[in-house]
């Protein structure tokens, strides 16, 4: 599990600090760079849980680690190069990135200049691979484009980050025959009643398999799918323990009865080992979690970030509570869009 | 028991409780209302017999009449900048007030806690012409406003149970049903 990170000069942050939890929930305006922390932490832990590379070698080595560093940053947030990722300002600029693990024999530390184009500079390699793979979901399902999306990423030029091609990769994987555990059980129980049946991978397409027969996935729900999606990772056991999840406005194209099914899922998730991680503007979700973690108690630890624009670019305000977070941007549209709507009802 | 009316809303303490309508109290109407050009004050506050906490009160009844939000801004900042100025004038209370305001102060600022609480009176149903505010919203943003002073501030209401006082719903001669 990642502890904490020390970013300085990428792309919009001048130096933040961030203390991470089992469970982490980013928030903040438009551009402040939530995105960018996920793609830039899944990038990181891609390029140390290199199973599905060529060419990697037995133990973490620092060339190897520069290039595919630069490699995966590059096909993640798709800049020119690798250096473009650095803050941008007049003449040469270096951004550095330190990550700190549980075990500290995963510790990396790297660093780039903006001249840099196919190499970083890594100043502590980790002693060790990640045992486990991260996940990447983007803000949108991936269950439909999913047949063939694989080879056609790999051959054709398609002007998409490299996370959908990890994602279709993870989910190109059936269930285990048999029982599947309890504490999967129980995380998949609520969302398969919800969707109304479960999913099944026939040949290399998804289908629903629901009381009245199986229904192709790009018949149902654009929500369900993306829910469909997850469940998909939880039953073919690839979200696991020691792994982490990455995901990118989770509530995106979910009804708010769907939205609420999040919080079980993304504790039940840390509560076995995953590292979860999202970014999201909604005021639905971020009351839901609260919720939840009031009603439950939840074990794991949790850090809410807020990015805040500052004087000296973007700034985090952190803590285990939301309260910790400082201003919630959602929450103050919620109230100037609620006084602008009295305004009109009472007129 | 002793008995305060704000609006339609009958406040009702226990006996043993220290309880003073802020805003009406000499110091606070003759000395503090001017300090920095206008400090504001919350309606009540009140202290328990053990001192375990000490309740700001501000009280706002719109079942006759919506807020009108151009004129009075919004209302969880109205209730932040009353607690805060309430705290300063309690301050000044203590040193300067007389009898009963300098005992209340001290009591205030013996307690083992500070408790926000803005009573929020409105109709059951929205109607048209009168749309209700977001309780919800309100209490949330509040807390990161006041968290200093109290990490738990409520917004309550005549049909909230659980408070250590009560509050019934009581208009008064002459107002409309």
């Amino acid at each position: 599990m990642i502890k904490s990170v020390t970013i300085d000069k990428f792309t919009v942050f001048e130096h933040v600090e961030l203390q991470l939890g089992a469970l982490n929930v980013i928030h903040g305006e438009n551009g402040a760079g939530k995105t960018h922390i996920l793609k830039l932490l899944y990038s990181v832990l891609s390029a140390m849980k290199p199973g599905r590379t060529q060419g990697a070698p037995e133990q973490p080595t620092k060339d190897w680690l520069e290039r595919e560093l630069a490699r995966k940053l590059t096909a993640v947030m798709r800049p020119d190069n690798v250096g473009r990722l650095a803050r941008r300002k007049v003449g040469l600029n270096r951004a550095d990135i330190a990550m700190r693990f549980d075990d500290a024999g995963q510790d990396i530390s790297f660093g780039f200049n903006t001249t840099n184009k196919s190499k970083v500079e890594v100043s502590t390699p980790p002693k060790r691979w990640l045992e486990s793979d991260p996940a990447y979901l983007p803000t949108r399902e991936a269950l439909s484009i999913f047949p063939g999306f694989t080879s056609l990423y790999e051959t054709t030029d398609l002007n998409l980050d490299e996370t959908w091609r990890d994602l279709c990769l993870l989910l190109d994987t059936r269930r285990r025959k048999g029982a599947v555990s309890k504490a999967v059980k129980a995380l998949l129980e609520p969302i398969e009643a919800a969707l109304g049946g479960r999913l099944q991978l026939d040949e290399k397409r998804f289908y629903l398999e629901t009381d009245l027969g199986s229904i192709e996935i790009d018949l149902v729900a654009e929500g369900v799918r993306k829910l469909a999606m997850i469940a998909w990772l939880v039953a073919n056991e690839r979200l696991q323990s020691k792994g982490a999840l990455f995901w990118d406005e989770p509530e995106v194209n979910l009804n708010p009865r769907l939205v609420k099914l999040l919080p079980a899922l993304l504790f039940g998730l840390a509560e076995r080992g995953v590292q979860v991680f999202i970014a999201t503007h909604s005021l639905f979700l971020l009351r839901e979690l609260y919720i939840y973690q009031e009603l439950n108690k939840p074990t794991v630890t949790t850090s809410y970030l807020g990015l805040h624009a500052g004087a000296d670019g973007v700034e985090v305000r952190q803590g285990p509570t939301l309260d910790d977070s400082g201003d919630i941007v959602a929450l103050d549209e919620n109230l100037e869009q609620s006084r602008r709507y009295l305004d009109v009802e009472n007129q | 028991m002793t008995a305060h009316q704000e609006g339609d809303v009958e406040f009702r303490f226990d006996a043993s409780w220290l309880v003073e309508r802020y805003d009406t109290l000499s110091y606070y109407r003759n000395q503090f209302t001017n300090v920095c050009g206008s400090a504001k004050g919350v309606d009540f506050v009140a202290v328990d017999a053990r001192r375990e906490g000490a309740w700001l009160i501000e009280a706002k009844d719109y079942t006759q009449e919506p807020r009108d939000h151009g004129k009075k801004g919004p209302i969880e900042n109205e209730v932040a900048e009353k607690t805060r100025d309430t705290l300063a004038g309690l301050m000044a209370m203590k040193v300067y007030g007389n009898g009963n305001e300098a005992t209340l102060a001290d009591a205030t600022f013996k307690s083992k806690r500070l408790h926000v609480v803005l009573h929020l009176e409105q109709p059951t149903h929205a109607k048209r012409g009168h749309a209700l505010l977001d309780a919800a919203s309100i209490q949330q943003k509040l807390k990161l406003l006041v968290r200093a002073i109290d990490p738990h501030p409520q917004v309550v209401s005549t049909a909230t149970t659980k408070l250590p006082w009560t509050t019934v719903w009581k208009p008064r001669p002459g107002a409309n049903p």
